[in-house]
């Protein structure tokens, strides 16, 4: 899917460049045909910046808002670019340096997530400096990865990816996409009781103790059977996937209490 | 800062712009003569902002990029003749009517024919900076090198 995802980004510059302008755009901003997305984390920026709203910012903004509402996070998991390397970098990680001991994953850490986005914001609007579309990943990947191909060198944005990648290979693994991303964090922003989670049912759990199946196989570290996997969980479905083949006691589902009911 | 690119047609003034466009490279993806090219040169606000390098490729005025900018950074341009890019300067000390060799490259060229340029006796160019919209084709055509006529862009106008 994310490999999709990074093919799509390359497709859209060569199109292009061919003449075809039906798709347009980067994960700042995408248009097919006269439809026009942007991303929610970007029009917030720009709402800081100008202090104005237009309707077109708010019809831009329908789509990633309804999907993020529906689903949760799942562009995260889904389609940004920057999950995959992310995740290529944590085997790089693993492979070179530590191999995590099996435990318990640890949900916390949310008062740094929202405070760090509050943070991005709060400096966006002193600076006046559009911050977010530099710490936007996806948007600087696709954006670097067309301009490339566009002919021409990409700029030196591309090396905070770069930098961002090696800190996590260097000391711990998907930091930026768990604390870090504001591009994740606005679409958490739209997360209700009533959004896609992941539901843990504790009768149908058949693994005890540690080293948990389910544990291991979240790319973010959190442990499912908490409670509190949210904002950090982007709805990816590995641990859901995992516990199929054990208890059966993870589920994707739409409200309903379960015992670790987060919000 | 006082790199001499120019911005986009329909670019709102250059604070505004810096802050309204997101990088997101539609209007670079859209230009058919590939005129718009992304700042690379820079660690500052300009870092991925669209720019337009005349003496390499100017801008030839077909007015698509404006609309597909989806936050405002470029809004809209009726005609070309709207269009507000800059203003093109005659250098006559090096320009080659001056010197008595006759050339007309900018004259012929200029999009807004015979109203942006005019021949001054027949012979020599002259802008008219009421008429000028910017798109540097005349930069670009210019013979000599460094070109005679250049294009100052918008925001630098605004600062003199």
């Amino acid at each position: 899917m994310q490999i999709g995802s990074l093919m799509f980004m390359i497709a859209i510059p060569l199109l292009n460049r061919k003449g075809i302008h039906f798709l347009l755009g980067s994960y700042y901003s995408l248009s097919v045909g006269q439809w026009t997305i942007i991303d929610p984390a970007l029009a917030l920026q720009t709402f800081l910046l100008t202090a104005e709203i237009g309707a077109g910012l708010i019809l831009a903004v329908a789509v990633p808002t309804v999907v993020a509402f529906l689903f949760g996070k799942v562009f995260c998991s889904w389609a940004c670019p920057f999950f995959l390397l992310a995740e290529w970098g944590k085997g790089v990680r693993h492979r070179l340096i530590s191999r995590s001991t099996p435990g318990l994953n640890r949900n916390s850490g949310r008062f740094l997530f929202w405070g760090i986005f509050a943070g991005f914001l709060i400096l966006t609007g002193i600076l006046g400096f559009p911050l977010i579309t530099f710490l936007s990943m996806p948007g600087l990947l696709s954006a670097e990865i067309g301009d490339w191909l566009f002919p021409g060198p990409p700029g030196w944005e591309i090396l905070l990816v770069g930098i961002i990648l090696l800190l996590e290979i260097g000391l711990a693994g998907r930091i930026w996409c768990r604390y870090v991303c504001p591009v994740g964090a606005t679409l958490a922003l739209f997360r209700t009781g009533r959004t896609l989670r992941v539901k843990f049912s504790p009768e149908a759990c058949s693994c005890p103790g540690e080293g948990l199946p389910c544990n291991m196989a979240c790319p973010l570290g959190l442990n499912p059977k908490a409670a509190g996997i949210y904002p950090f969980c982007n709805n990816c479905g590995e641990c859901v996937e995992t516990c199929k083949r054990f208890g059966q006691a993870l589920q994707l589902t739409w409200g309903g209490q379960g015992n670790n009911s987060q919000r | 800062m006082n790199r001499r690119y120019l911005r986009p047609p329909g670019a709102v003034a250059e604070d505004e712009f810096l802050k309204r466009c997101i990088r997101c490279r539609k209007c670079v993806e859209i230009c058919p003569y590939y005129s718009i090219r992304v700042a690379t040169f820079s660690l500052g606000q300009e870092m991925g902002t669209p720019v337009i390098v005349p003496r390499r490729i100017p801008c030839y005025l077909c007015l698509k990029c404006p609309p597909v900018c989806p936050t405002g950074a470029l809004n809209p341009v009726a005609n070309r003749e709207d269009v507000q890019m800059g203003v093109a300067r005659i250098n006559t000390r090096t320009c080659l009517p001056y010197a008595g060799v006759l050339c007309r490259a900018c004259y012929e060229r200029c999009p807004i024919y015979r109203e942006a340029i005019v021949l001054d006796q027949e012979i020599y160019p002259v802008v008219r900076a009421e008429k000028c919209v910017g798109c540097g084709i005349c930069e670009n055509v210019c013979p000599t090198d460094p070109p005679s006529i250049v294009v100052v862009p918008e925001r630098m106008l605004k600062r003199e």
